[in-house]
């Protein structure tokens, strides 16, 4: 199970990457765009938070409960490249 | 959700000619044609309307422009207005 | 009912679509503040508006002289700088097809889903995850430091020679 977790984990900060480079093909022209920049703010993603449930198998479910909490922490560098900070997996209902 | 879609407000005036003080005048003030006083030295400065026309029918349009934003944006506020 | 199979979209791409439109909103605050100072500051020919002041003062050993101080217009009204200074993104998201190739990084397929909590039909392919973006800047414009600069090297003041001395 850590496995498909860590694949999981993998895929979200992957596509993360992947839309903030989206975002960073030049932006849509306004009218008078040159000018118009000159007074646009540095404004970017700094940190994304991602939590999900990951279900757990029927075998271990007696122990851990149904599902675990998954929670990913992540800062996005000034390049717009995110960086996993930390990743936290909790059972809820575990029964101990 | 954002956070302030700041307008800074507090950025105007000029430094007093006489004593640097930053000098603030109201729209009425410069509009209306009355004198201004530095609040550091007392110093007072009368606009010369005749020189300053251009400056002074920009700043009556914009003046019109904030009057009628506001008029719209009150009648926005109003109860049952969405 | 069946799953609309046209509202799945790579989840790469619907983080860069709700990336761009805050930063597209930033984009028209900044136009709006862009406009007010061409506007209002600025005439056609795209000199700088001026309001002049006339004013006296006792000059030592001359007498009471009369000066005039021009002031870009600029520096006598609020200039309302506009701009995103924090956003904070939070949607969920149903993962509802995860690539199976052999690549480091699988491709997520999702859709929008109502909330995190709705999940009970979840298997590890279909999983809702519950994002919170957030965006923040880090520095005034280029444009806001430059007009401050052009105004404060715009003040003049000048002696009125006709109506000098009283
Ligand atoms: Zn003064």
């Amino acid at each position: 199970m850590q496995e498909r977790v860590e694949r999981m984990v993998t895929a979200v900060l992957h596509e993360i990457e992947r839309g903030l480079a989206l975002v960073r093909v030049p932006a849509r022209e306004l009218p008078g765009a040159q000018q118009v920049e000159r007074f646009r703010s540095s404004l970017r993603p700094t940190q994304v938070v991602c939590t999900f449930e990951w279900p757990i198998a029927e075998k271990e479910r007696a122990e851990l409960g149904p599902f675990l909490w998954v929670k990913m922490s992540i800062e996005i560098d000034a390049s717009g490249v995110p960086r996993l900070q930390g990743v936290t997996a909790e059972a809820p209902h575990a029964s101990v | 959700m954002l956070q302030g879609l700041k307008a800074q407000s507090d950025n105007h005036g000029f430094p007093c000619p006489c004593c640097n003080f930053k000098i603030k005048a109201t729209i009425e003030q410069i509009l209306t044609g009355s004198s201004i006083f530095c609040a550091g030295c007392g110093l007072q400065l009368d606009i010369d309307r005749q020189g300053s026309a251009p400056a002074i029918e920009a700043l009556q349009t914009l003046n019109e422009a904030v009057a009628q934003a506001e008029a719209q944006v009150a009648k926005a506020k109003k109860p049952g207005a969405r | 009912m069946p799953e609309n199979t046209v509202s799945h979209i790579p989840l790469s791409q619907l983080v860069g679509s709700l990336v761009r439109d805050i930063v597209d909103a930033d984009g028209m605050a900044a136009k709006a503040t862009s406009d007010f100072i061409q506007n209002v500051g600025f005439d056609e020919k795209g000199e700088l508006r001026t309001v002049q002041f006339s004013y006296q003062q006792v000059v030592p050993g001359v007498g009471v002289k009369r000066y005039t101080v021009s002031v870009p217009l600029l520096t006598l009204v609020p200039i309302p700088i506009l701009g995103i200074d924090k956003a904070e993104i939070s949607f969920t998201t149903k993962i509802v097809e995860m690539s199976q190739g052999d690549s480091q990084a699988p491709k997520l397929l999702a859709k929008i889903a109502a909330d995190a909590q709705s999940n009970s039909d979840a298997t590890s392919e279909t999983t809702n995850i519950k994002f919170t973006l957030t965006m923040s800047r880090s520095d005034v414009p280029a444009g806001i430091t430059g007009i401050f600069g052009l105004l404060s090297n715009n003040i003049q003041v000048t002696g009125a020679p006709a109506s000098g001395q009283e």
